[in-house]
């Protein structure tokens, strides 16, 4: 009797523990403004010893370093450890998360985050004090940034470290990718590019002449311990300033760092007051004042490809299968450039050129009725999907999916409901409620109806599972 | 140490194991150390008033056990009683005394006297000073002998599960079974079965029902002049759920640990608000304590043996002591004497009533009528919560005007109710949590089982899936975490 219930005992603690771990999956942090990406998942689903080279830090790592160029130039396999406001001690404990499953040749740390002791912001608190697994490493983390002797601060630290005090009111904000993987953080590697251009403030930081700040023990006791963490792993150490808008103080307290590390034999590659030899343009380059832009990130990522090609002896791993994420980093690094022009771009023929070949994407062509009224040649441009005069007279909804076009209904009031499978989650919808009318068209609850428009054109990501680009001609 | 937080989650499942690891002899050691490291959690240094309080009771009731002399078992009786009441008043009441005179005397023209103390209020001293107080009576009463064994009484005394906020154990109850702890084990897996769905019942009602109607009885207590007659009624309506799935919750939670390792303690409500009148209120609300008042109280003071008048008086004295019992304030005391009140009219109507219901043809068997007597009750029971819920007298008084006087239904075709702490998704939560409370309380009114023994009867993965299905609901959906302390159980205060 007492073995049958010591098993039945142990079974439904069993049990309970695999709901809660369940649970646990669904309610835990997940980046959710920044489009449920982050670099630990994308961490996770990279295989053992595959990364090469790592870069620690913050969005001015994640904007501005863009693995896809060291990739295409070189072969080289690199991965952003970032995340948004990522402190000092994140950068380290983000670094010794990573060495568990990767033994990278060369790692820079850049050395923004050394520039303030606490988040000013909560949210970044929250990103980098949940980002990290529940562990030894994680309660590290937390013991090195917050001060065990305050009662406030421990509490902190046991609601951190707990996860469940915090996550659990996450149930009010759940959403698609809380419950399923997303596809992007299968290939993304760490990288967060954006491909708008806003310009910038001039800044020209060699115009600030300053004292090199005495650097602060918590910073020295740190670069420290990431120059004995690369002796006992066994990387090259780089620490890295990215070019941003820094003020006196974070440019003496860099300075200051700068002249600790070089005391140390430590490399140190400071492309913020030494920005010109990336021929950076204020009105091209950058998101903000503080962060690059894609083409800004390509600048500095090549000069950076040749930095390492003339320092460290890596391997080119272009062609082999066990590094197959950075082709497809690669390949999605150049569908967010495409889509910034789509985006960009109002022309139909050149749209419609733009989507010819793409092969990533699904084109929804919805056509009202009451299209001559437009007076404008829509047949003309539309042939380069294939579309001939008799279809087209009849106006409708057709998808252009694989290089080929096909219809999906009539605008007519009478006949059933036409659908077609879009992604695993997403299926285009077409019922004719009048032109003009909403819902004529939708992708799953998403209303994509002309509304308005004779023409619409609406652009589904098939790999992201998601509406990427609509205009209404 | 809250019931409701982590340190209890680490706390309990270690006594636990380790009171199945120690021999028998060691358990009541073991169960003592653990009750006063509970304690101590809040505040170490009041350890010394429940050491205190042992020690005097203990002492006393082995004279009282011992002397064959009337005068001396009296005056150590009475001695024991005053010197614990006078802690008891202290702690407790020294500062509502003196508030009292102060304002008495300032008609005078008289200057405010200062107190010479700043204590905090100990959690759990009218709990176990009623518990040790209802022991020494016993003793003098002959009900139990005065237990020898100082280990076995400490513990009666600080038991963790019931320490902070009861039930009050009657000692025929709980001393021989904490006194068999050295002789048998009292261990099972069934009482582990049941307890443990006793304890996830209290957390359930605790956490994800009453800390969440907290939100919205919080802002509408405190900003009460901001509302109408909707968002009154429907505070004053989920405070009376509020503080029932509270003390409650804490109950369930009390009876299930100790269930869990073998210990049965009192039940202490029994659905009260499906009671019929104040008197069935009371026979279910707090049972412990109605008991106490009972057996110390009504009956020394006569009970209904000296006639009508007494029997009214001593009610009402029973009902305003209760009131100052749980809190050193007057709206606590018009909160007592509203139920003193409603009681003893209860009783004397009740003759009048019979026979208007006799001559007009109303039929007392139907549902409606018992109905219309559970609606009743719960709607004078619901007035007198507004004066225990009030921060004062004149702020219950004026939320009971303005309840009455500005009525304002418009506010329910609008999202105004909404907007009081509660969004949509939270009042979903909540009104399905009321309707699982109001289903598990209809199962233990009908077949008179409470949750716990309920469950552990039902095939073993129905009841698994009951558990699981608490656990997760009370991890997500209780109120707890960063953004909401771990709010203290009401009945701590008292």
């Amino acid at each position: 009797m007492k073995t049958k219930n010591a098993i039945k005992f142990i079974l439904f603690v069993s049990l309970a523990v695999l709901s809660i771990a369940g649970a646990f999956r669904v309610l835990k942090w997940k980046d959710t403004s920044g489009d449920y990406n982050s670099s630990i998942e994308q961490l996770k689903n990279t295989p053992r010893d595959t990364v090469d080279v790592v870069f620690t830090g913050s969005s001015h790592t994640y904007c501005g370093i863009a693995p896809a160029t060291f990739w295409s130039q070189e072969g080289y396999s690199v991965f952003d450890m970032a995340i948004s406001g990522q402190d000092k001690y994140s950068s380290y404990h983000s670094l010794k998360e990573l060495l568990k499953t990767q033994s990278p040749e060369v790692v820079f740390v850049d050395l923004y985050p050394f520039t303030y002791e606490k988040h000013a912001v909560e949210g970044n608190e929250h990103r980098n004090m949940m980002a990290l697994p529940t562990g030894l490493n994680s309660a590290e983390q937390l013991k090195d940034y917050y001060d065990i002797s305050e009662k406030e601060e421990r509490t902190k630290i046991a609601n951190y470290f707990l996860r469940w005090p915090i996550v659990h009111t996450r149930y009010r904000e759940l959403g698609k990718y809380d419950y399923l993987k997303n596809p992007a953080n299968d290939f993304i590697r760490g990288e967060g590019l954006m491909f708008v251009a806003n310009p910038a403030e001039y800044f020209d930081p060699s115009a600030y002449v300053c004292e090199a700040a005495e650097l602060s023990d918590k910073n020295m006791q740190l670069i420290d311990r990431f120059i004995e963490l690369s002796e006992k792993e066994n990387f090259s150490l780089v620490f890295i300033v990215i070019p941003y808008h820094s003020g006196d103080t974070d440019l003496s307290i860099l300075d200051g760092a700068i002249s600790y590390i070089e005391g140390k034999n430590v490399p140190v590659v400071d492309l913020n007051r030494g920005r010109e030899v990336l021929n950076l343009d204020v009105n091209t380059d950058f998101i903000d004042n503080d962060h690059l832009n894609g083409y800004g990130a390509e600048k500095l990522s090549s000069y950076l490809t040749a930095y390492l090609k003339e320092n460290y002896n890596l391997s080119d791993h272009r062609g082999d299968s066990a590094y197959h994420q950075w082709d497809e980093d690669y390949a999605y690094c150049g569908k967010l450039a495409f889509e910034t022009v789509l985006n960009q771009c109002e022309s139909l023929p050149e749209t419609l050129n733009m989507l010819r070949d793409q092969r990533d994407y699904a084109t929804v062509v919805s056509l009202e009725l009451d299209y001559q009224n437009a007076e404008y040649p829509y047949l003309e441009d539309l042939k380069i999907f294939g579309m001939n005069e008799a279809e087209f007279s009849a106006a409708g909804v057709w998808v252009y999916d694989n290089g080929g076009l096909k219809r999906i209904s009539y605008n007519n009031p009478e006949a059933p409901v036409s659908t077609y499978p879009l992604g695993r989650y997403d299926t285009l919808s077409a019922s004719f409620h009048g032109d003009l009318q909403p819902e004529n068209v939708m992708i799953s609850t998403t209303d994509i109806s002309n509304c308005g428009y004779y023409l619409k054109l609406t652009v589904y990501d098939k790999t992201l599972e998601r509406v990427a680009f609509q205009r209404g001609f | 140490m809250l019931f409701n937080s982590i340190q209890f989650v680490i706390f309990f499942p270690a006594v636990f194991l380790l009171y199945l690891l120690f021999p028998k002899k060691a358990k009541p050691i073991l169960l003592l150390a653990a009750s006063y490291f509970f304690y101590m959690c809040w505040n170490p240094k009041y350890i010394v008033l429940i050491v205190l309080t042992t020690l005097t009771t203990y002492a006393a009731a082995r004279v009282i056990d011992a002397s064959g002399k009337t005068n001396v078992r009296k005056g150590f009786l009475t001695g024991c009683i005053l010197f614990n009441f006078a802690i008891l008043f202290l702690f407790k009441y020294f500062d509502f005394f003196l508030s009292t005179v102060n304002k008495g005397i300032s008609l005078f023209g008289a200057g405010e006297l200062k107190s010479p103390f700043h204590f905090l209020l100990p959690v759990g001293i009218s709990f176990y000073t009623f518990q040790t107080i209802g022991y020494v009576i016993d003793v003098y009463r002959g009900t139990i002998k005065a237990e020898k064994n100082i280990v076995d009484y400490a513990l009666f005394v600080s038991f963790f599960p019931q320490l902070v906020a009861g039930p009050i154990e009657k000692s025929e109850n709980l001393l021989p079974q904490i006194k068999s702890l050295k002789e048998k084990n009292l261990f099972n897996y069934e009482n582990l079965v049941s307890g443990f769905g006793c304890m996830l019942w209290g957390l359930f009602v605790k956490m994800v029902i009453a800390d969440r109607a907290a939100i919205l009885v919080n802002q509408v207590f405190d900003h009460y002049y901001r509302y109408g007659t909707v968002e009154l009624v429907l505070a004053m309506v989920l405070f009376s759920l509020q503080i029932y799935a509270d003390f409650a919750g804490y109950s369930f939670i009390a009876i299930g640990a100790a269930r869990c390792m073998g210990i049965r303690l009192m039940e202490n409500f029994n659905t009260p608000y499906f009671s019929t009148g104040i008197k069935d209120f009371w026979n279910r609300w707090h049972i412990s304590l109605s008991l106490w008042f009972k057996d110390y109280l009504y009956i020394p003071l006569g009970g209904n043996r000296k006639g009508k008048v007494r029997k009214y008086l001593n009610l009402f004295l029973v009902f305003l002591a209760s009131g100052l019992w749980h809190g050193a304030s007057w709206h606590f005391v018009i909160w007592g004497a509203i139920h003193g009140l409603l009681r003893c009219l209860e009783d004397l109507l009740s003759p009048l009533l019979a026979k208007i219901e006799k001559n007009t043809g109303i039929r007392t068997t139907p549902f409606s009528y018992r109905f219309w007597k559970v609606a009743l009750t719960f709607f004078f029971v619901n007035i007198a919560w507004v004066f225990f819920r009030a921060e004062n007298l004149s702020h219950a008084v004026d939320y009971l005007r303005v309840m009455f006087t500005r009525p304002n239904p418009w506010v329910l075709s609008g999202e105004g109710i909404y907007e009081l702490g509660l969004d949509h998704r939270e009042f979903g939560i909540l009104a399905a949590a009321i309707l699982i409370l109001f289903a598990v309380s209809l199962i233990r009114k009908k077949l008179g089982k409470e949750i716990g023994v309920f469950l552990s009867e039902q095939n073993l993965y129905f009841r698994w899936l009951v558990y699981i299905a608490l656990i997760l609901v009370i991890i997500v959906f209780g109120v707890y975490g960063v953004d909401f302390s771990s709010a203290k159980f009401i009945y701590f205060d008292f």
